[in-house]
């Protein structure tokens, strides 16, 4: 459940994303990022959870999942994500200070461009 | 039901709609799949060609499982690895790929290969949040990225060109035999 509201904290274009990925939306063979990633229920997922970097740290994004081996961090740049007409939305947590959203995903395209642009580190 | 044979000669499938709805969906169709997978070198190759709800077998070319097999073997690695993963894989939560997912991803692979050659050994196979599958091909100037649903649904997303000049096209189909014709005409 989202925090009612929230403070206010600018999110500016040059600003990087975490998202959490898991080893199968990684292709092993190439190291890149899959399409999957960006899909839920066989859909494109069109509230992406991710991390704003500058208030989180990936170990921190990787917390829930860090007794499972081969989870790793995927940055996005902001205006990369704005890149393909979509809007990034802070949206914390009560558990998560960090957490925004990613609106705006509705075509298998868009699935495959974010992941495109979807770094490994 | 008959049964097919090693003369060459055409010979049909046929099976009655089920319906006993206490069964899964997914295991159901998964079972009906299995029965029209020949089992071994002996039986005559071919296509299955979905004509809802009955599969019909039709002759396509004499090549045998085992070379197929061996040359989509990794794929396969990777697809019946699939099936030993657990809720929550993706760690939002989804469902493990359906046994009928795995099934139709297999067979599709297996058709695409007989039909078109190594050329159409996929890139790569994922799983897909919500039980289904997905395959990506990739050639050297367009892309094919095939959803399996986890009751079969498939959509596509097609890539032309390269670079900004790329042009994207997608879209959902029920015919199997569809998606084939879709692919070998990105892969020419």
């Amino acid at each position: 459940m989202p925090i009612e509201n929230p403070p206010s904290v600018e999110i500016r274009e040059e600003d990087i994303l975490y998202r959490r990925l898991s080893p199968n939306h990684i292709n092993k063979a190439t190291q890149e990022v899959v399409s999957n990633a960006y899909k839920l229920n066989g859909e494109p997922d069109r509230e992406i959870s991710v991390d704003l970097a500058k208030l989180t740290t990936p170990a921190k994004s990787l917390a829930c999942v860090k007794d499972r081996p081969g989870f790793r961090i995927g940055a996005l740049l902001v205006k990369d994500v704005q890149g393909v007409g979509l809007i990034v939305q802070y949206a914390p947590l009560p558990d998560n200070t960090a957490h925004c959203v990613i609106k705006g995903n509705t075509t298998k395209q868009t699935c495959k461009l974010l992941a495109e642009k979807t770094k490994l580190i | 039901m008959n049964q097919g044979n090693n003369s060459g000669s055409p010979s049909y499938f046929s099976r009655s709609p089920v319906n006993d709805l206490s069964r899964s969906l997914s295991a159901v169709k998964a079972q009906e799949l299995t029965e029209f997978i020949p089992a071994d070198n002996a039986t005559p190759s071919g296509t299955l060609v979905w004509r809802h709800p009955f599969l019909v077998w039709s002759p396509v070319e004499d090549i045998s499982e085992q070379q197929i097999d061996e040359r989509i073997g990794d794929i396969f690695i990777r697809i019946a690895s699939m099936a030993s993963l657990k809720e929550d894989w993706d760690s939002f939560g989804s469902i493990p790929p359906t046994d009928f997912a795995l099934l139709m991803a297999k067979w599709l692979i297996r058709q695409v290969v007989i039909k078109l050659g190594s050329i159409a050994i996929p890139r790569n196979v994922v799983p897909l949040s919500g039980g289904g599958v997905q395959i990506n091909w990739v050639w050297k100037n367009s892309e094919f990225e095939l959803e399996i649903g986890a009751e079969g649904h498939l959509g596509y997303l097609i890539t032309k060109g390269s670079g900004a000049a790329r042009v994207f096209e997608e879209g959902e189909a029920t015919d199997p035999s569809k998606i084939l014709e879709i692919i070998s005409s990105v892969a020419n």
